[in-house]
């Protein structure tokens, strides 16, 4: 577990003070794909720089299984990052050396016996898809293919965190989703811990299960994605989990705005995604019900929902299908009166 | 009193006077590249090492290091080569005996080429992308781990090219060797081609020269070649 208590990062650039980190509290579990979003300038940067201790911390604590890694110093310190995996947004492979070499890199810091390195070489190969590749030179490969190599460096000396800075940001789209897959993929059969640092939404809504939401150097708002993608509470996590939504600038809407009736968006989670919510209220209220809008996601398998409807009847009838569909659903939002 | 050009006494004589004198020039250029690489890389590792946040935690102990480091190296390459030849003596004396001779040459052209390897080096680190050095540090390796097992390697083709000027610089000190004895093909040049008017002489020392330029160079270039795979 990775507990992070109070941590500030302050620096100093031509005499002036820039706080980029301004009182930081997390803690990340076992096992977890936690996630860090932010757009720029909210400190995504300086929070993985000082998880990774490549930069100090000014004041507070971050605890790896319990020992404080802002104490440690010279050789502690660097056991202690043995325990942490980096993959980097521009990969920063040894270009000079063969992916072999690459990957072997962290197990030789680490000691790990030559066989035992080249068992486990092939293995992280196998993994990543590159076994064909062994003895290629970073030049050869494609970005994806790089992120591929990194990510196993990263695993090569078992680490107990691997951390993505920006990992997939310098991606195509279809090499991201093949590169978050892996990493999915990794965390499930290997159970190691992730933290993605993004400004993506949607490298968070693929793989992860937290995220934190950063703005200023702070953390404004975390929970589990699911929760937030549907009750956000601040207008950062609005924003971000907007690109979610369906689009309400299309003509069936403004239309749907000139005749009377209630607009609502109606937003399902889990396994009763698929009941017949929509059946039941024009069998209980009079009221008709025109369908405006909607789709259907999956985040950490579990299924979203939204409808977007237009209830139409008598004022009482509408109110109380209202009021059904509050109690039925996890979310029912008025989100316009039609004229 | 010239002998015949093509006459085989002529060439012994040229061959008698060019030959010594070659292996001369490629004693002290051989000698004072071999030192000045491995101790000016040395300082150059130090001037690099102290400026890096990421190696090396910065302090006013470090800066100080960096700052004196660079005054030196600096002075040392701002005093001209022939000043700094009379100027070293005493350290020349000190090393090798005397301060007169192949040697005591070399000794010279050493302490001459050491402050120019070591900014060369500096600035073929800081070539190196930092994150590779991040990458390096984050998977627990320790300083000199990082130093011979990332960024030496990494700009290995980098540093031969630079180190290719380096020595093809100290053969063109090495002419101004026969200041102090040195002799070379410099001295030759200077005491047969100049003084003495002897045009084929001065041609023969110029033939060489280019010669062993060339390849000094063409050996750079292609070592970096293969050590390049980036």
């Amino acid at each position: 577990m990775i507990e992070i208590k109070n941590l500030h990062k302050t620096y100093i650039s031509d005499g002036q003070k820039v706080e980029a980190l301004k009182g930081l509290d997390i803690q990340i579990e076992s096992g977890e794909i936690f996630g860090f979003i932010g757009l720029s300038g909210a400190g995504k940067t300086s929070l993985v720089r000082c998880i990774s201790t490549l930069e100090p911390v000014t004041a507070g604590e971050i605890h790896i299984d319990g020992v404080d890694l802002t104490k440690q110093r010279g050789k502690n310190l660097r056991e202690l990052r043995k325990k942490f995996g980096l993959v980097f947004q521009h990969f920063n492979l040894l270009m000079n050396s063969t992916v072999y070499k690459n990957i072997e890199f962290p197990m030789k810091i680490a000691k790990i016996p030559k066989e035992q390195r080249r068992e486990k070489i092939l293995e992280l190969l196998e993994l990543v898809g590159l076994s064909d590749k062994i003895d290629a030179y970073p030049s050869r490969l494609s970005g994806g293919q790089k992120q591929r190599v990194g990510i196993a460096r990263a695993l090569a000396a078992d680490p107990r965190f691997v951390i993505c800075d920006e990992a997939t940001s310098a991606l195509d789209p279809a090499t991201t989703m093949s590169i978050l897959h892996l990493i999915k993929d990794i965390n499930r059969k290997l159970g190691i811990t992730f933290i993605v640092i993004t400004h993506e939404m949607h490298v968070i809504k693929e793989i992860c299960t937290k995220v934190a939401i950063m703005e200023g150097g702070h953390i404004i708002e975390h929970g589990n994605v699911v929760d937030m993608c549907v009750w956000p509470k601040t207008s950062t996590a609005k924003e971000f989990f907007r690109t979610a939504e369906i689009n309400l600038n299309n003509t069936a809407y403004e239309l749907a705005r000139k005749s009377p009736g209630k607009i609502v968006k109606a937003t399902f989670i889990g396994n009763n995604a698929p009941d017949p919510y929509i059946c039941n209220v024009i069998r209980r209220f009079d009221v008709e019900v025109a369908i405006l809008g909607g789709h259907i996601q999956e985040i950490n398998e579990t299924v979203i929902g939204v409808l977007i409807i237009k209830i139409s009847g008598t004022d009482s009838a509408v109110s109380e299908a209202i009021a059904y569909l509050n109690d039925a659903i996890e979310k029912t939002e008025v989100i316009d009166y039609a004229a | 009193m010239q002998p015949d050009t093509f006459s085989p006494e002529h060439f012994r004589e040229l061959w008698n006077i060019l030959w010594p004198a070659t292996l001369e020039t490629l004693y002290m250029v051989g000698y004072s590249s071999l030192f000045s690489i491995l101790i000016g890389t040395l300082i150059g590792v130090v001037l690099f090492i102290t400026s890096n946040e990421v190696l090396c935690k910065q302090n006013i102990f470090t800066s100080i290091i960096n700052k004196i480091l660079g005054l030196i190296v600096n002075i040392g390459r701002s005093i001209p080569f022939i000043i700094l030849i009379i100027a070293a003596a005493p350290l020349t004396r000190l090393i090798v005996g005397t301060f007169i001779g192949t040697e005591a040459a070399a000794v010279s052209l050493t302490i001459a080429a050491i402050p120019f390897v070591a900014r060369l080096t500096e600035s073929t680190f800081a070539g190196l992308d930092k994150g590779v050095v991040e990458a390096s540090v984050a998977c627990g390796a320790s300083l000199p781990q990082t130093i011979y097992k990332v960024i030496i390697p990494e700009t290995l083709p980098v540093l031969i090219l630079n180190y290719t000027v380096a020595v093809v610089n100290l053969i063109g000190f090495s002419a101004m060797a026969g200041v102090i004895g040195g002799g070379g093909l410099g001295d030759v040049a200077l005491r047969h081609g100049l003084q003495r008017f002897r045009t084929d002489m001065l041609f023969g020392t110029v033939i060489i020269l280019v010669l062993i330029v060339q390849i000094v160079q063409i050996a750079g270039n292609f070592f970096a070649k293969v050590t390049d795979k980036r």
